[in-house]
């Protein structure tokens, strides 16, 4: 008779290895994401451009590739004190590990955050410290060799810098920081994915990730107003690229394009008809959403640059900005830095209630729940809460307008007032500690879904929480990201889920002057809930 | 072998010195030059990786932010989670420094779930651990001054008096002797686990033996091979006059201590253990959640190459008057 | 006291070693926390495996309703569909259950278990592999889909924009 511990033998699925230090990648279908096509790597002049995937054996790396990256983490430390504080005070506590939503939810231990650096920063330790130097392996250094570079890409292309761990580290060590890093690193000798290169050459060139051209893109505009018109009998002005308006408006671009973004963008729509805004889209700026920041800090200044130098050209006093999630990162914590000082605009004044936002008083650019919280708190528009009855609703705060900008209550604030019906997840999945959706930072390829939906796995167990104990049935949020990965996260883990912008909501309860009876939601389904039986 | 090793290393740093003194009579050697050597290595060492640190900039600005920000004034911001002044970040650091606020943090579900039971968490565990550890630690390293001034700071022997307040023995067992042993064999067992063991690298289980050497060392010097305390102020005195004397008096554990107490001096600067200094300088923690409000500077940017309204406007020229958005050309 | 009882009774201790062993399968450090974390949340992998095999045994026992023992072990092999695991594997784990029955009443023998009422429970465990791999594939089918759904809602709109805009040309 065998004893259950032998019968553990015959279902040995995944390799168990003591030590992490020898790498060992498989690049199996469904778990990464595909190479960067050449034209685009050309497109944006990034280094040593060729066709290339991940799961080739050679890589085609330049021949002194080790040279190139040993000299990129020379200067990388030079000019990072995070990269530097981060490489030497970790003290392995072991506090991040059961943080990541891809460790929770793959069980890969590479995929606890601390080791996740420790790829990283074993190599650091080798050729950059003196213990490292002496004593190898057993101070915790590896040499540089093709496999740990190899896992070095596998690995912070499985990080969506959420950087929910770094909300636990007692030093606040940032896994961000490390994979931006290690994204740049690889960057260095030509490695990166598709999703992250192709959107960034579009919006490079274009202005949007698709690299839909100005004429197709004004096209969806028309549609987004006849749909309103259809809907509430009333005709709203879109105006694109008009200089000597107030505000200049900038959303991610998926908002014109994908869907439920879609829904989104005519909450917007409708909103600044109400309110009377004078603002102007923009083709050239239409993306907000940064793809350079999942690449390196270089791509992510000049497809940022865009932003600024529209609003100087159209002469607006203000940018206003849409629900996303990096791009939100990039305006708050970086865009000043990049492309500022934004001394050709003026401290944002909300023209209808004469609110002054001084938390943006040097960047400019005002986040649109910010907007509209101040404008549903001075009661100055119209809400009909019943018209989003037929959702019983939840909110998934986006990872980066978490804990990049504290960007809590205003987005509460805004449902709690459009909707009758809202619940919280519990609490440690929310907030400052919310669960990344597991497709942000360029990974959400639809041919790495599994990878995908084992990240999703906690985010989507909490929604399963609310969704039996509350029957929510719907999961607003504010961010792009979310909005493409979510969906069918849901649909897999919890059927019957579906995904909203918070704008939506605000245009589904908005009532306009003048509008006609609506029976209709914004998505084209009845208002009211069919009554069960 | 990630643990024996580290293991023996330590050990033989303590045999070798205790051997040197009682067999060869080397106290010159341990005693003298070893502490002198490893203080002033040390102390190099602390202060080029400081500098290191401090050289390199801190080009954008990346707090992680784990509250309310400051928007709208009807909206509760949350002062040392999401500081916007100078005083909420040091509450925010200090909160990390005294308190391990971060380890904290682990705010569980315990209450969820049908049973609806209390679950105690391994996490918290680890703050308390950590927290008794680095606390004793700390009474440790005052209740030592007294070796080291002269004269003797009342504060000093009010601390020291509170520690050894339970003298149920002739000499006193010091409270924080008995928590930092068994906060020290916490953290040591809790490496052996397998979560944790996978992680660790022998320099992890290094640091807790050589830690755990010199707190050995130093209870049985109180204990069991008695010194004279006056002969080891002395003699330290001496150190510190730069009129260094051997001392007879002075047991081979005494050496033994002191030797392990310069190797870990020596080992700081390269080491983890400079997260000491480090969690001040953290880039995620000490910054302020204004980067909206003040432009942060970064100093080493440099202009790249844009994609400019001309060229796009002169790339698109046909598209956009077709679609009759206003041009500039 | 008939197998059902003698089961019952042993309820906790066979479902946990159940666990143990399906966990076991994971890398030792991922493991020991899917093992030891008991907060749903933060353990979603580990609370949907064990409240699965919870509700098997249940239903293995005729205690559980048949709607939670659909949506438990749907779970489950959701979980099991994004792995890096082989089908067999997957469903391997309600076989594990047979051996572990085994060695549970192996004790008991003599209080009168016939061979026949634990060859009847195997029987009712090979019907829930079936079950499972239904829905294993069932899972596998849902992710392709997924995939090619996604590729289109990604420019959907545009997509949708161009038909109509088609039409209104009577193309």
């Amino acid at each position: 008779m065998e004893k259950p511990d032998e019968l553990k033998k015959d279902i040995d699925l995944i390799p168990k290895k003591e030590d992490w230090m020898d790498p060992e990648v498989e690049f199996k279908k469904g778990r990464y994401c595909y190479g960067a096509p050449l034209k685009h790597q050309q497109y944006l002049e990034l280094p040593n451009p060729r066709e290339w995937q991940p799961s080739d054996i050679d890589w085609r790396l330049p021949e002194n590739w080790k040279e190139i990256i040993l000299n990129g983490m020379a200067d990388l430390l030079k000019k990072n004190r995070s990269f530097r504080l981060f490489m030497d005070i970790c003290v392995r506590c072991g506090a991040c590990a059961d943080k990541c939503h891809f460790f929770l939810g793959s069980g890969d231990p590479k995929n606890m955050p601390v080791l996740r650096a420790e790829l990283l920063r074993s190599v650091y330790r080798r050729y950059f410290t003196l213990q490292g130097r002496l004593f190898g392996r057993l101070a915790g250094a590896r040499e540089l060799t093709i496999d740990v570079l190899k896992e070095w890409f596998y690995y912070f292309y499985q990080c969506t810098e959420c950087r929910r761990c770094s909300v636990y580290c007692p030093y606040g060590i940032d896994t961000c920081e490390i994979t931006m890093i290690g994204r740049e690193l690889l960057n260095l000798v030509g490695c990166n994915i598709q999703w992250v290169v192709e959107p960034a050459s579009n919006c490079f060139r274009t202005g949007n990730h698709l690299g839909v051209p100005p004429h197709a893109f004004k096209e969806t505009f028309d549609f987004a107003i006849d749909e309103i018109k259809d809907l509430t009998g009333i005709k709203v002005e879109a105006p694109i690229n008009r200089k000597g308006a107030e505000v200049l408006f900038v959303a991610p671009s998926a908002d014109y394009f994908a869907s439920p973004h879609w829904f989104t963008f005519l909450g917007y729509l409708m909103l600044f008809h109400e309110i009377g805004l004078d603002y102007t889209w923009s083709v050239y700026a239409s993306e907000g959403g940064n793809f350079g920041l999942f690449h390196s800090m270089e791509l992510a200044k000049r497809l940022n640059a865009k932003i600024y130098a529209e609003a100087k050209r159209l002469k607006v006093k203000w940018i206003l900005g849409g629900e996303c999630g990096h791009m939100w990162r990039t305006i708050h914590q970086y865009m000043d830095t990049f492309n500022g000082p934004a001394d050709f605009l003026e401290v944002p004044v909300s023209p209808i209630t004469g609110t002054r936002f001084d938390n943006a008083k040097s960047t400019k650019m005002v986040h649109i729940t910010e907007f509209t919280a101040d404008l549903i708190y001075n009661n100055m528009l119209n809400l009909d809460k019943t018209r989003n009855d037929k959702w019983r609703v939840t909110f998934h705060d986006s990872c980066n307008p978490a804990r990049s900008i504290g960007l809590f209550e205003e987005p509460r604030f805004i449902i709690k007032n459009t909707c009758n019906h809202f619940f919280e997840m519990p609490e440690n999945t929310i907030k400052e500690m919310t669960f990344c959706c597991g497709s942000g930072a360029g990974l959400g390829a639809d041919e790495n879904l599994e990878m995908r939906l084992r990240g999703g796995l906690p985010r989507a167990n909490a929604v399963d929480y609310v969704r039996k104990r509350y029957g929510v049935n719907m999961l607003a949020c504010m961010c792009a990201i979310d909005k493409a990965a979510l969906p069918a996260l849901l649909e897999y883990w919890v059927p019957g889920v579906e995904v909203c912008g918070v704008h939506e909501l605000v245009g589904n309860a908005l009532v306009m002057k003048g509008e006609k009876q609506r029976d209709t939601n914004l998505r084209g389904e009845p208002i009211m809930a069919e009554e069960k039986g | 072998m990630k643990i024996i090793l580290p293991f023996f290393a330590v050990s033989g740093i303590a045999a070798v010195i205790y051997i040197g003194v009682k067999v060869y009579n080397l106290q010159l050697v341990f005693g003298i030059i070893l502490p002198y050597l490893c203080f002033i290595l040390a102390l190099v060492g602390f202060i080029a990786r400081i500098i290191r640190w401090a050289a390199s900039p801190v080009p954008f600005h990346i707090p992680t932010v784990c509250g309310q920000q400051r928007s709208l004034p009807w909206i509760r911001s949350s002062k040392i989670d999401s500081p916007v002044t100078g005083l909420g970040v040091l509450f925010r650091v200090l909160g990390e420094v005294l308190f391990f606020r971060s380890l904290f943090r682990n705010d569980r579900a315990n209450l969820y779930g049908e049973q609806k039971r209390i679950i105690y968490s391994s996490d918290k565990l680890l703050w308390v651990g950590a927290l008794l550890f680095h606390w004793f630690l700390l009474v440790i390293i005052l209740r030592h001054l007294r070796l080291f001034l002269e004269p003797v700071p009342s504060w000093i022997i009010s601390l020291q008096g509170l520690d050894g307040i339970f003298e149920t023995t002739m000499p006193g067992v010091y409270i924080s002797n008995v928590f930092i042993s068994l906060s020290i064999l916490y953290l040591l067992f809790r490496r052996f686990r397998s979560r944790i063991r996978y992680i660790s690298l022998p320099a992890d289980y290094f640091i807790l033996f050589l830690l755990g050497g010199i707190i050995l060392s130093g209870i049985l010097m109180r204990h069991i091979y008695r010194i004279d305390i006056l002969d080891a102020k002395a003699f330290i005195m001496g150190l510190i006059y730069l009129k260094p004397m051997v001392h007879e008096g002075l047991g081979a554990m005494f050496y033994v201590h002191l030797g392990l107490v310069s190797i870990l001096t020596l080992y700081i600067p390269h080491s983890k253990l400079m997260h000491m200094a480090g969690v001040f300088l953290s880039p995620t923690r000490n910054l302020k959640n204004n980067s909206r409000m003040k432009r942060h500077i970064n100093p080493w940017d440099y202009p790249v190459k844009v994609h400019t309204y001309e060229e796009w406007e002169d790339e698109f020229k046909d598209a956009l008057k077709e679609a009759g958005i206003p041009l500039d050309r | 006291m008939d197998l059902r009882e003698v089961l019952l009774e042993k309820r906790s201790d066979i479902l946990s070693m159940w666990s143990n062993m399906i966990m076991d399968q994971y890398p030792p450090d991922a493991a020991v926390f899917y093992k030891t974390e008991k907060d749903r949340f933060l353990n979603p992998l580990g609370y949907i495996v064990n409240e699965g095999l919870e509700s098997i045994y249940d239903w293995l026992l005729g205690e559980g309703k048949n709607e939670d023992f659909r949506y438990a072990t749907d779970r489950i092999m959701r979980v099991m569909a994004v792995q890096d695991i082989s089908p067999s594997k997957a469903i391997s784990l309600v076989f594990m259950l047979k051996k572990i029955l085994k060695e549970a009443v192996k004790g008991d023998s003599t209080k009168g278990i016939l061979d026949e009422e634990l060859n009847g429970l195997y029987e009712k465990i090979d019907e829930i592999a079936l079950v499972l791999f239904d829905m294993y594939m069932g899972c596998r089918e849902d992710i392709h889909r997924i995939r090619m759904g996604e590729m289109r809602k990604q420019n959907h709109r545009m997509m949708k924009n161009i038909d109509v805009l088609n039409k209104r040309k009577g193309l």
